[in-house]
């Protein structure tokens, strides 16, 4: 593709509530077990509620009273009490687990598979890099918030709430400092949203600059130590780094002032309920511990509610990123009633224009070429001048903006995509390999290809012989791995290798974009030179940089900013192209331009 | 690329501490590694120290405040009146509150501190490392370390280190204090905890094999997924769309199916430790309850605080098994970054150097063998001299050992073998620093920073004069375009350039070398993404900036090798041949064949 991208989209605010939407959607589709699953969480809060209600009993009814037989009773009762909770929290685990994890593998599965059915316009416009990041990170913390959700978010707020009406229903004199304690708590908890949360955002703001400045340190090395650059570069570094530290400390000490608070605002309730109490009855003693406990109860779940807030922020913003990848339309329609002609390979442009999505130039300008089936069309110009989307249109990786692309007579947005895009073959320019066998990468070219067919293809781009001679620990040739642990290949046999795949379709159109760059002269000729001699005499179309490698096909396209400069053979552009001619001078030198 | 994408670990991070122990990497050397972080904290140890000392205080609330409210509960069941001992428990609360804000607010302010000098460390270390270093290791592996790991490692180090010292020292009290309160009591607390750690020892041996599969599962996804959405295009193009979701999904199903397994199991933990808290927590109930009633025990306040440390003593013990982990995950961390600071770094010039201040730019390239591994040489026996001011080609097949020759012209790597003469003295001889300043470079890949057009054209030399540096841009043939830039010079390059095509790219990178000014040229396939007329313009611009400096100039344009003064012909590490165009021409060897092949139907 070309060097000008166009820049993404900025991203539209929305009210949190919508962007809860997303993973409401898919909680949606598990109601049943998530409801289940809040039910065990609902009985494992109140188990542990009831623990110190019956402790209270044990001391009430069972001590005051020397009643061995009733402290036993209510002892088998609370352990009674605590395996019902056991068990219980076995089950939401159960569940929770599997729900949240099933979400997950769902959110993957959607994202990838509509990324799938976009168009690179799309891509470009979302950019590959970002869309990785969102199937893997994002995906993950709306599985973790899932999980924490179905795990303590509405164990908090149970607990919470379980806690003050019991203290309040046992000693009805405590409703007051419950109620002002779950003031002070509320106020410091909105506090630490309000001050904390702009400071989080600049800390990550500061981590992405120091990772930009690493990341760019490690792309550039070669260059920061040719041009003694060493220092200049730590000192960004240094500035990016202690930039981040302090934003750090300062998110730190927001938290460092208001979590202390909240545990001495608790501590105080329990000082605050035992003077109330200062003159209890001693039979009610047992109600007065039981507060106490429950105090720490709360404590407890406030401290919960603030890890699910923290967690429930991370994943609204991630719930977003995705929303925009799930909401994202192919910008190109499919056929609504697809031709399926017989595509022999003839191509004709008319009145061709195109621009890429947000860019304001226009990368083609009213192209108008008949293209013979079987011809071989060498396509050369300066770089920007529109060659790579020119013959990008042409499997319909994009759409012409105006005019028509007509393939076989048929405009080529009217034709059945896969057959379309079976009938040409594109080598990019640069070989894009995929983790896998030599053989499996070859195959992509046609499931059905036998090995003749694809040892065939190899020989003829000049594949043949590394690939004998690829491959380790038990996986040699045609069967040597490729990617991670693999074998890594130069550039120039990742190209032949492409080339390769796109041989082994046997296709009716070839599209050879600069794909032999990295090979010398010699083999470069080879290769061409096979190419010429397909048995199924395609149409090719050859772009390339250098003058010789096109010189030698049937007839020569050359273009300039976008539009058709000459189109002819190379002794009809030396007469008539004067970029032609200036390409020519430039390579093969003024001198050689008489003979 | 697809076939060398970043490490899928990348994308997970490294450390993350989790529920019910995640995979927990073992550092080789414990204390090694801790004594050597301990270093790394000069500057700020009395702060530390500090840290430490409030985080063992931090514990005397958890350790006083059952026993005082255990009293105040016997004090209300005798009527007697609690007005003092309610102060000495707010007074308790108070300064446990100031204990911990102090610690928590220091350490916010001393962890980032040793953070950030960590990674001024590291950095300033990293940078000085040869470039076989760089060459060695995966890209988005080393950022992390940089950034993210040196972060999420001192942080795990740091709070686990205060967290096991309240621990330790809450289990100490609590258990001095249940021990003077009840010894018989205590004996059935400490057979829960037993219970505890057998649990937890059988839980986890299952779970973490499971979360080290899963994480492996986790990879292979990962690995599809960056694969195939960065080739999208050729996915599309050969119609593999519904293959790749097949694919895809059986590696999500994988991940899918591992995870939950790990989960569930991890999950049985917590629930079965709540069992046996429970269970201890009733047992203590009863047993107190029925010795305060057969009159065992005096008070019943006894019961409460009993009831209260129960819960105190049992969750550090629970606690520490899982900080002790992470602890030990982020002390490995920690090693990963030491490894890069033992990393060897480029040699320290000789204490004899000589300065280099104006070459002549004489070259003696004298049987120099070179390997990137032992093994295997790329570079065989190569001699040839270059007298100053020569304009040289270097040609050959690809993966000849081209850029390798290039590579040891500036020291980005030293010869194995043999020696490399400037003006009569071993490149080795000089001052690192006067060598690279003597080579003004155009490398194969274009990269640019994200400063301003000026600050990349003036790369190296801050406070540049605009006029040089138009100059500069002006004989490179990039003023044109920078001028139609939004901010022309000043316009910042947000992308690192990637904004520009490949060609504005390049004119840049010469820019950048012309306006070094240095007196030996090295240009590697610089002109090769340029446009023909670009690059003619460029071409001009070489001859003049070359015109009596030594040039090194490794091109496939037979207009560029021709207007050279020597051509060395390189093939499998060797020189072939060598000469000017017209002697190779008519010699009629390798040079000679590939240029006619390359003139073809001429």
């Amino acid at each position: 593709m070309t060097g000008h991208r166009p820049l993404s989209r900025p991203v539209t605010p929305k009210k949190e509530g919508q962007r809860m939407k997303l993973i409401l959607r898919y909680l949606r589709r598990h109601l049943g077990v998530f409801l289940l699953s809040l039910l065990f969480l609902t009985m494992e809060a109140m188990a542990d509620l009831l623990q110190p209600t019956f402790m209270s009993f044990i001391v009430d009814k069972g001590v005051t009273s020397a009643d061995i037989s009733t402290i036993l009773g209510y002892g088998a009762i609370m352990l009674g009490i605590a395996a019902v909770g056991a068990v219980s929290a076995i089950m939401r685990n159960v569940f929770s687990s599997r729900t949240s994890q099933t979400i997950g593998r769902e959110l993957r599965r959607d994202i990838y598979h509509n990324v799938q059915q976009l168009s690179l316009e799309n891509i470009d416009r979302l950019q590959p890099a970002s869309i990785i990041t969102r199937i893997t990170n994002d995906v993950t913390q709306i599985q973790d918030f899932v999980m924490s959700l179905m795990r303590m978010m509405v164990k908090a707020p149970i607990t919470c709430v379980g806690a003050i009406i019991l203290i309040i229903f046992q000693t009805p004199q405590q409703a007051p400092v419950i109620i002002g304690i779950i003031g002070v708590v509320s106020v410091l908890i909105s506090g630490v949203i309000r001050i904390g949360y702009p400071r989080f955002g600049a800390v990550q703001r500061r981590l992405d600059r120091l990772n930009a400045v690493a990341r760019e340190f490690l792309a550039s090395v070669r260059v920061v130590k040719a041009f003694n650059a060493e220092e200049q570069e730590a000192e960004k570094f240094d500035v990016a780094s202690h930039s981040l530290a302090s934003a750090n400390t300062a998110a730190l000490r927001v938290m460092a002032t208001f979590m202390p608070l909240i545990n001495l605002t608790v501590n105080f309730g329990i000082v605050l309920l035992l003077w109330i109490s200062r003159n209890q009855e001693p039979e009610r003693i047992g109600r007065l511990m039981a507060s106490v406990n429950y105090m720490t109860q709360i404590l407890f779940a406030v401290t919960m509610i603030f890890n699910v807030i923290n967690n429930a922020v991370r994943a609204i913003a991630s719930a977003q990123r995705i929303e925009e990848v799930l909401n994202e339309k192919p910008a190109q329609a499919k056929p609504v009633r697809p031709l399926t002609p017989e595509i022999t390979g003839a191509i004709c442009f008319e009145n061709v224009s195109f621009a890429y999505a947000g860019a304001g130039k226009e990368a083609l300008r009213d192209i108008n070429i008949q293209i013979r089936a079987g011809e071989t069309i060498g396509i050369i110009g300066p770089t920007g001048s529109g060659k790579t989307t020119l013959v990008n249109l042409i499997p319909r990786f994009y759409d012409v903006t105006e005019g028509r692309l007509l393939i076989d007579g048929c405009d080529v947005r009217d034709i059945d995509e896969k057959l379309l895009r079976t009938a040409v073959a594109v080598v990019t320019q640069k070989p894009l390999l995929f983790t896998g066998s030599i053989r499996e990468n070859l195959r992509w070219g046609s499931d059905t290809a036998d090995e003749m067919a694809l040892r065939e293809a190899a020989r003829i781009a000049c594949a043949d012989a590394f690939i004998e001679k690829a491959g380790s620990e038990g996986a040699y040739g045609y069967e040597a791995m490729l990617g991670q642990g693999g074998v890594n290949l130069s550039g120039g046999q990742k190209q032949r290798l492409s080339l390769a795949r796109a041989l082994v379709r046997k296709p009716k159109v070839l599209i050879l974009d600069d794909c032999t760059s990295a090979l010398d002269a010699e083999t470069e000729a080879k290769v061409l030179n096979g190419l010429h001699h397909l048995p199924y005499k395609p149409t090719v179309l050859l772009i390339s940089q250098r003058i010789s490698t096109v010189m030698r096909a049937d007839r020569i396209l050359c273009m300039a900013d976008g539009t058709v400069q000459g189109y002819g053979s190379h002794e009809e552009l030396m007469a008539s192209c004067e970029t032609y001619r200036a390409i020519y001078a430039s390579q093969i030198g003024g001198e050689a331009c008489g003979s | 690329m697809a076939v060398r994408g970043i490490p899928p670990s990348n994308l997970s991070g490294i450390t993350r501490p989790g529920r019910g122990g995640m995979v927990v990497v073992k550092p080789k050397n414990m204390k090694g590694t801790l004594a050597r972080l301990w270093e790394l904290t000069k500057g700020n140890r009395r702060g530390l120290f500090m840290v430490l000392v409030l985080s063992a205080f931090g514990s005397g609330a958890s350790i006083l405040s059952p026993y005082i409210t255990g009293k105040t509960v016997t004090m209300v069941s005798h009527s007697e009146p609690i007005t003092w001992i309610l102060i000495y428990l707010s007074v308790l609360y108070l300064c446990d509150w100031l204990i911990k804000f102090s610690q928590a607010f220091l350490m916010a302010a001393i962890g980032q501190r040793v953070i950030h000098h960590i990674r001024r460390t590291l950095f300033s270390h990293v940078k000085k490392l040869p470039l076989s270093f760089f060459d060695r290791h995966q890209h988005g592996e080393l950022m992390s370390r940089l950034t993210n790991d040196v972060d999420n490692i001192s942080t795990t180090i740091s709070s686990s280190m205060t967290m096991l010292l309240t621990y330790g020292f809450t289990i100490v009290g609590v258990f001095i204090a249940m021990v003077s309160l009840s010894p018989v009591l205590t004996l059935v607390s400490l057979f829960g905890v037993g219970l505890i750690f057998l649990l937890t020892r059988t839980v986890t041996k299952r779970t973490r094999k499971l979360f080290a599969e899963r994480q492996k599962a986790l990879g292979i996804l990962n690995g599809h997924v960056e694969e195939s959405i960065s080739g999208l295009l050729v996915v599309k193009a050969f119609c593999r769309e519904e293959q790749m979701e097949r694919e895809f999904e059986e590696k999500n199903d994988a991940l899918c199916r591992v995870a939950i397994k790990a989960l569930i199991w991890s999950g049985f933990l917590m629930p079965l430790m709540n069992v046996i808290n429970n269970l201890c927590y009733v047992t203590i109930a009863v047993f107190s309850s029925v010795l305060y009633v057969k009159g065992y025990i005096g008070e019943i306040g006894l019961i409460t605080s009993f009831l209260l440390y129960i819960r105190q003593f049992t969750r550090p013990f629970v606690e520490i098994a899982n900080i002790y982990n992470n602890f030990q995950t982020a002390v490995a961390g920690a090693e990963r970054v030491f490894e890069i600071l033992d990393e060897e770094p480029e040699p320290e010039d000789r204490p004899d150097a000589n300065d280099l201040a104006d070459p002549r730019g004489d070259f003696e390239i004298k049987n120099v063998r070179f390997g990137y591994t032992p093994e295997k040489l790329v570079l065989k026996d190569i001699s040839v001299k270059i007298p100053a001011g020569t304009r040289v080609a270097i040609v050959g097949p690809t993966g000849s050992g081209k850029t390798t020759l290039v590579n040891l012209l500036t020291r980005f790597y030293d010869v194995t073998d043999g020696s490399i003469l400037l003006d009569g003295v071993d490149l080795r001889d000089y001052k690192m620093r006067d060598l690279r300043r003597a080579f003004g470079v155009v490398l194969q890949d274009t990269a640019l920073f994200a400063a301003t057009v000026r600050e990349n054209i003036a790369y190296g030399h801050e406070d540049a004069a605009l006029e040089r540096v138009v100059e500069a841009a002006r004989i490179a043939g990039a003023d044109g375009f920078i001028s139609r830039l939004p901010k022309g010079y000043d316009t910042v390059l947000e992308q690192g350039g990637m904004e520009l095509s490949q060609g504005e790219r390049q004119l840049l990178t010469i820019a950048r070398a012309i306006f070094a000014n240095a007196p030996i040229l090295i240009l590697d396939e610089a002109t090769s993404s340029v446009d023909t007329l670009t690059e003619q313009k460029i071409r001009q611009s070489i001859l003049h900036i070359s015109e009596n400096r030594t040039s090194f100039i490794i091109a496939h344009r037979l207009a560029t090798i021709r207007d050279s003064d020597l051509i060395i012909f390189v093939e499998n590490g060797e020189i072939v041949e060598q000469g000017s165009h017209d002697e190779l021409m008519s010699r009629g060897g390798k040079y000679a064949q590939m240029y006619k092949t390359q003139i073809g139907a001429l």
